[in-house]
């Protein structure tokens, strides 16, 4: 068992997807970190053209308290408030993943065009330690519903590849049964820190 | 622990490295892996630290790349990289060469060569980290170049350029050449077939970093992913093909955007069409042209310094580039002529030799051309890189793409496709886009060339042979120059993708992956009758019935296909049925615990064990077990499975399970043996809680185990008829309704059970019950020693029931009635009624007994006749057979009771008299059935009048009065049946006969005593009484007397009507009268006083002033008192 794997989550803006799986992969004991690998925060507004945008390293809270004063009732309708509550009770604010120098064993990634950003990040670093991360995407609907779904997933997969002696020789089968059994399509990638 | 004291070692007092770092090292023969694994990493800083301590260390890291566990190698693979690097670093920067330099590289290169081997590795992650190690050793063992994309943080990594070319050691030039080895292994490696999604991806990046790195690279790059796209592995599944081919995009962009690949623009954007780029997207990622036009500029004026700086004899960059290309070029001059016929295309990969051949022609008949254009095409080509084999094996192909030829290609090459589309083809495939236009050619052509290429048969020529056949003697080992040597022993047609000249020793560079390269690649080629070592049979057997019970548990999940069912069901059958009774016993509970869920699974098994037992099954012949086996599976071990089956499905059974489950098996399988009908009965009424239930479940079974089965069905019949004996009324019941149905069925079945129960008929004449109806499946058994109520009925159901249906046993019957002790005859009297009201009256072998009527058996018959007279009326025939018994042969009026209704009414008259000096009880019953009381349907022959009046017309020396005054007296009970009217009816009948019955008196007092409103009729009948001089016949008279007492006072017109004398008479019987008339007299007035004679005024004493009158009086006592005493009436 290597419970010790680094686990990163990542979606665009880490405020529902992968806070939601943060939370109940930090719940199963797993080391995780979240991020979000858009250019903004950007939250729904009240209409779909006039959406929410916060810079990255501003706090959950503070954007709570945000979205509190500019409609409470909207924002307690379509969740947003609750998530937020959620959000600071697990970390300050909002994380850039290409702002983040950690590295990782594992990334999951909660949609194509995020799993293309990581990629594309650490496509930019010529490797030095040579140190395999696994990128994983699962697509994820961005919703409460779905992210819950998603986080449920994301966790079974996290606990079927901490059971694995090894890893790197493992996983091609390991995500193939995983994806047998979700019913979805993954892609997966390896890079090298 | 162990990280804060290399903290310490290492870093801050590096003086102590020197003392301790055997104390740290020692900890590599630790047990914990991870201990291990700090030790690598404890090396790899140390030495980084250090570089003296690399001649002692690197013995270590040599010691633990032979680590069992894997993640101790990874470890040190990971760690040769930069190990690697200090090595080199140490050894350039030293001013002499030491020996322990000396010895550092000698172990670096023994460390090197296994690694490089270890790229065969049979772990996944070795191999990536294999893959990664090679890229960095590679790195440093070439040269930089201008537009090379250096790592972010050192500016000036290290590399070839700084090893001076003076070093003793070894000559750069050498590392070079082994740096291009390498290069062109991970080529080959990537081309492989079996390769990993994960070590496909990190070969792709690590092939794109060397070419960012090292642009020299470039085109066998280029190339190899070109290849790579166009021939996926087959093993990958469908989202890691998604995911590589994403993966490839990703790296194609880096490769576009780099300034050295221009160049290859074309073929890298072609590929990126074809995985599904817009045009947009690559134009975005393209660099601007301008950019690129300065940059080539700048990097021509650098190239134009670098060689005024360098000296000709100079190992620089610009002319090892210039080299390459020559020696490209001059090898492409001078092809054998023969290769050029061995010619190999896209979809060859199963060729036929007639696609070859035709193949063969295509090529050869534009050879000629080709080669005259060549010569002059040749001249055109200005630029160096463009004059690698594939580009110009791209042009030839172009060039030729004719519609002609492309026809007939694709018509040869459709006779080598596969049935049905590959998974991967309809996952990897686009369709294509802008066919027919020049780019589309071009890539096409690009596509045929890099497999005409791989194959080597371009008729370009071969590959350029590698400029250094050994170039890695050191690194290789002998196995792997064993490994070339074998390959070159393989024909020119030998393998998958194409021939291989047989003068080439090494692997031909960018091979997509014929069969032959992956060995090289794989661990072994794993023989699977080597690596298994044969199991013995015990071994096998319990493997397989382990096999067998996981098998079972999943059988019933739900997620399970259909298909998956059957085959898993298939499969657990036949496995049981190769194995023998003991061995199947705990997975045979497990079945027969719960038959209803394994119901098809038992079914199937039955099935497999017969087709062993008759060695039908392939099976059998296959394992080779089948000589063994035919003697073990008999087939009495099919007869014990299947009992083993009903023994114990039998106790769990409910009716519903029976009908579906047992009866299912039973009836449908290949072969019922004796012992199995016998163990079901045996079963079923062995189990003491519901065994009754049990046999009845069982009746229907057996009932067509008899019918359907006829090898068992004789000695089902017998049971079948045995248990028909059976003790319990319900068992008993069951079992005669489906004997019942057999007989209705008829044919052999039928006869047998006939026999049976004629055999069990005569059981009776026994004088004590026989020894069959004592056993244990009877539900008796200890023997009795007389027969007794119990015994008798169950030995005559059977035949009972038969009887209506075999109306001839009823003469056995009559027989036995008459031999039988006397319990029995009981018994059949009162079974009877059932049976024989079922086979009616007008069955003819009743009648025939009726007519014989054996001696001794005449209650039977009169019993029988009963039973059917009971419900309806007598038919003629029966009239008839009774009445000619009657007159024949037994002249008990008994006989005739039932048929009464059937008889004439002068025969009933005829024998009235007899009838009624039975039991009271019968005459009851006889009037009843003469008046219709118990009768549905038709009329008696005598009316209730006409029975009264007969009755008072039975002459007196026939029948004394007291029996006959008996039967009238059951006739004016019923009065329901004997009204007034009837009554009324009757006296007028009796008043017409000639003479007046003695009981008629007596029926008029009793008619008026029940009916008093027909005394006005008895009026008129006394009257009529005295016109026939009533008073002739002494006892009418004393009745007549005794009703007109019982009639006053209205008796007086009547007595008025009287002569005298006899008025007299009856006043001397009665003064009660006289008394009447007194009264009735001196109401009068004496106008009617003078209608009434003076001798009657005398009489009654009205005319009392007269003593006359009283002499009168007293005179004609006198003959009064000579009457005779009056009837006793009752």
């Amino acid at each position: 068992m290597s419970l010790d794997l680094r686990f990163a989550v990542s979606c665009s803006s880490n405020m529902n997807r992968s806070m939601e799986a943060h939370a109940m992969l930090q719940k199963k004991g797993f080391k995780v970190r979240s991020f979000g690998t858009g250019d903004k925060v950007k939250l729904p507004g009240p209409g779909p053209d006039k959406p929410n945008c916060y810079e990255f390293g501003t706090s959950y809270d503070f954007i709570y308290k945000d979205l509190l004063n500019k409609d409470k009732a909207l924002y307690t309708q379509n969740g947003l408030l609750h998530m937020l509550d959620r959000n600071r009770r697990i970390k300050d604010g909002p994380e850039r993943f290409q702002d983040c120098t950690d590295k990782f064993d594992i990334i999951l990634t909660c949609e194509e065009k995020v799993y293309d950003q990581v990629l594309e990040f650490l496509e930019c670093h010529i490797p030095e330690e040579n140190n395999p991360v696994h990128i994983i995407n699962i697509d994820i609907q961005d919703n409460h519903e779905e992210a819950t779904i998603g986080a449920f997933m994301i966790c079974e997969l996290a606990l079927l590849l901490s059971s694995s002696d090894d890893l790197d020789n493992d996983i091609d089968e390991l995500l193939h049964e995983f994806e047998n059994k979700c019913q979805r399509n993954i892609l997966h990638c390896v890079q090298f820190y | 622990m162990l990280s804060q004291v290399q903290e310490l070692v290492v870093h801050r007092q590096p003086d102590l490295l020197d003392t301790f770092y055997e104390e740290v090292v020692a900890f590599q023969s630790d047990k914990n892996s991870d201990v291990r694994k700090w030790v690598v990493g404890f090396i790899e800083e140390a030495c980084k630290k250090d570089g003296r301590m690399l001649p002692l260390l690197l013995p270590n890291v040599q010691l633990l790349l032979e680590d069992g566990t894997v993640s101790v190698v990874k470890r040190c693979v990971q760690a040769t990289a930069p190990l690697h690097k200090c090595t080199l670093v140490w050894v350039t920067s030293a001013h002499t060469i030491t020996s322990d330099m000396e010895l550092a590289w000698i172990i670096l290169t023994g460390i090197k060569s296994k690694v490089t081997a270890m790229i065969d590795h049979e772990n996944d992650g070795v191999r990536t980290q294999v893959i990664k190690c090679m890229e960095s050793m590679i790195l440093v063992q070439s040269y930089s170049e201008t537009t090379s994309v250096h790592r972010e943080r050192e500016n000036v990594p290290f590399c070839l350029d700084r090893v001076p070319l003076t070093l003793k050691l070894t000559r750069p030039r050498k590392l070079e050449d082994e740096a291009k080895q390498m290069v062109q292994k991970l080529v080959s490696f990537l081309g492989s077939i079996h390769i990993s999604s994960v070590n496909l991806m990190t070969c792709m990046s690590s092939l794109v970093i060397l070419a960012r790195a090292r642009p020299i690279f470039l085109p066998s790059v280029v190339q190899s992913l070109e290849l790579l796209h166009a021939n996926l592995p087959p093993t990958l599944s469908k989202s890691q093909v998604n995911s590589v081919r994403k993966h490839l995009k990703l790296q194609l962009i880096n490769l576009l955007k780099h300034p050295s690949a221009c160049d290859f623009h074309d073929n890298i954007i072609t590929v990126l069409t074809d995985l599904g780029m817009s045009s947009s997207e690559i134009n975005k990622a393209v660099p601007n042209r301008e950019e690129i036009r300065r940059q080539a500029k700048k990097r021509e004026r650098a190239k134009a310094a670098a060689v005024a700086k360098k000296e000709d004899g100079n190992e620089g960059s610009a002319r090892k580039r210039a080299r390459l290309s020559n020696s490209t070029l001059t090898s492409n001059k001078d092809i054998p002529e023969d290769h050029k016929n061995t010619i190999k295309s896209k979809n060859t990969s199963q060729d036929t030799p007639s696609t070859l051949a035709s193949l063969t022609k295509i090529k050869t008949e534009t050879i000629d051309s080709k080669k005259i254009e060549d010569e002059g095409g040749e001249d055109d080509e200005k630029e160096e890189t463009a004059g690698t084999l594939l580009d110009m094996t791209t042009k030839w192909v172009l060039r030729r793409l004719t519609i002609d030829n492309v026809t007939e290609l694709v018509m040869t090459s459709m006779l080598s496709l596969p049935p049905t589309m590959p998974g991967l083809f309809s996952a990897g495939y686009t369709p294509v886009s802008g066919a027919g236009t020049l780019q589309q050619k071009q890539q096409l052509s690009r596509l045929l060339a890099s497999q005409l290429v791989a194959a080597n048969v371009s008729p370009m020529g071969q590959l350029p042979p590698q400029t250094s056949v050994a170039p890695m003697a050191e690194g290789l080992t002998e196995e792997d120059i064993q490994r070339l040597g074998d390959s070159d022993d393989e024909g020119p047609f030998v393998s998958f993708l194409g021939s291989r000249p047989p003068n080439l020793s090494a692997p031909p560079p960018a091979l997509p992956a014929p069969i032959l390269a992956p060995i090289r690649h794989k661990i072994q080629a794993v023989k699977l009758s080597e690596v298994t070592p044969v199991l013995s049979e015990q071994q096998q057997r319990s493997l397989s019935i382990c096999l067998v019970r996981n098998l079972l548990r999943s059988y019933h999940f739900n997620n399970l296909s259909q298909l998956d069912k059957k085959h898993r069901m298939h499969m657990i059958a036949k496995l049981l049925a190769f194995s023998s009774a003991d061995e199947i016993r705990g997975v045979e509970d497990t079945m027969l615990q719960d038959p209803s869920k394994y119901c098809d699974l038992i079914e199937l098994w039955i099935f497999c064990v017969h087709s062993a037992t008759c060695d039908f099954s392939q099976l059998a012949r296959i394992t080779g077990r089948s000589h063994k086996k035919k003697v073990l599976t008999s087939k009495q071990e099919y007869d014990d499975m299947l009992v083993r089956v009903v023994r114990s499905i039998v106790p769990q059974c409910t009716e519903q399970t029976y009908r579906d489950l047992l009866s299912r098996l039973l009836l449908s399988c290949p072969a019922v043996p004796v012992t199995v009908v016998s163990a079901l009965v045996e079963c079923a009424v062995s189990d003491n809680n519901n065994s009754s239930a049990l046999v009845c479940y069982s009746a229907p079974l057996l009932r067509d185990l008899a019918l359907w089965r006829s090898n068992v069905a004789t000695h089902t019949l017998a049971l079948l008829c045995s248990l028909a004996m059976h003790s319990d009324d319900q068992v008993r019941k069951a079992i005669l309704q489906e004997a019942e149905a057999i007989l209705l069925i008829g044919g052999s079945q039928a006869e047998s059970i006939m026999s049976a129960g004629r055999r069990q008929l005569l059981y009776l004449e026994q004088p004590e019950p026989p020894d069959a109806m004592f056993a244990e499946f009877l539900g008796r058994p200890t023997k009795l020693e007389e027969w007794d109520e119990a015994t008798v009925k169950a030995c005559l159901d059977l035949p009972l029931t038969i009887l209506p249906l075999h109306e001839a046993l009823v003469h056995d019957l009559a027989l036995v009635y008459i031999k039988t002790v006397n319990e029995a005859k009981r018994g059949i009297l009162r079974l009877l009624e059932g049976p024989v009201s079922l086979m009616g009256m007008d069955s003819p072998q009743l009648l025939a007994l009726v007519r014989s009527t054996p001696k001794g058996s005449e209650t039977l018959i009169t019993r029988i006749i009963h039973i059917l007279t009971e419900k309806a009326p007598p038919s003629e025939a029966l009239v008839c057979q009774v009445r000619e018994l009657y007159n024949r042969r037994v002249s008990d009026v008994r006989f005739l009771i039932p048929v009464l209704t059937g008889l004439s009414k002068k025969e009933i008259i005829a024998v009235l008299h007899k009838l009624i000096k039975l039991n009271p009880h019968v005459v009851k019953e006889v009037f009843n059935r003469l008046w219709g009381v118990a009768l549905d349907s038709g009329t008696s022959p005598l009316s209730p009048v006409e029975l009264l009046v007969a009755l008072h017309l039975i002459e007196a020396d026939k029948c004394d009065v007291k029996t006959v005054i008996k039967a009238t007296g059951l006739c004016f009970q019923e009065r329901s049946i004997y009204t007034a009217e009837v009554l009324a009816e009757v006296l007028q009948q009796l008043l017409d006969e000639p003479v007046i019955p003695t009981l008629f008196m007596r029926t008029v007092i009793m008619t008026l005593t029940h009916h008093p409103q027909l005394l006005s009729l008895i009026i008129s009948v006394l009257l009529k009484l005295i016109e026939k001089k009533v008073w002739e016949q002494p006892k009418i008279w004393e009745g007549f007397v005794k009703c007109c007492e019982r009639a006053s006072p209205q008796c007086v017109a009547v007595l008025l009507q009287l002569p005298i004398q006899q008025l007299s008479d009856a006043f001397e019987a009665s003064s009660m009268l006289k008394n009447t008339l007194a009264t009735h007299i001196k109401s009068l007035t004496k106008h009617q006083k003078s209608s009434i004679g003076l001798d009657v005024l005398a009489l009654v004493g009205a005319l009392d002033e007269t003593p006359d009158d009283q002499d009168r009086a007293a005179a004609t006592t006198a003959p009064v008192r000579e009457i005779p005493a009056p009837l006793q009436l009752a």
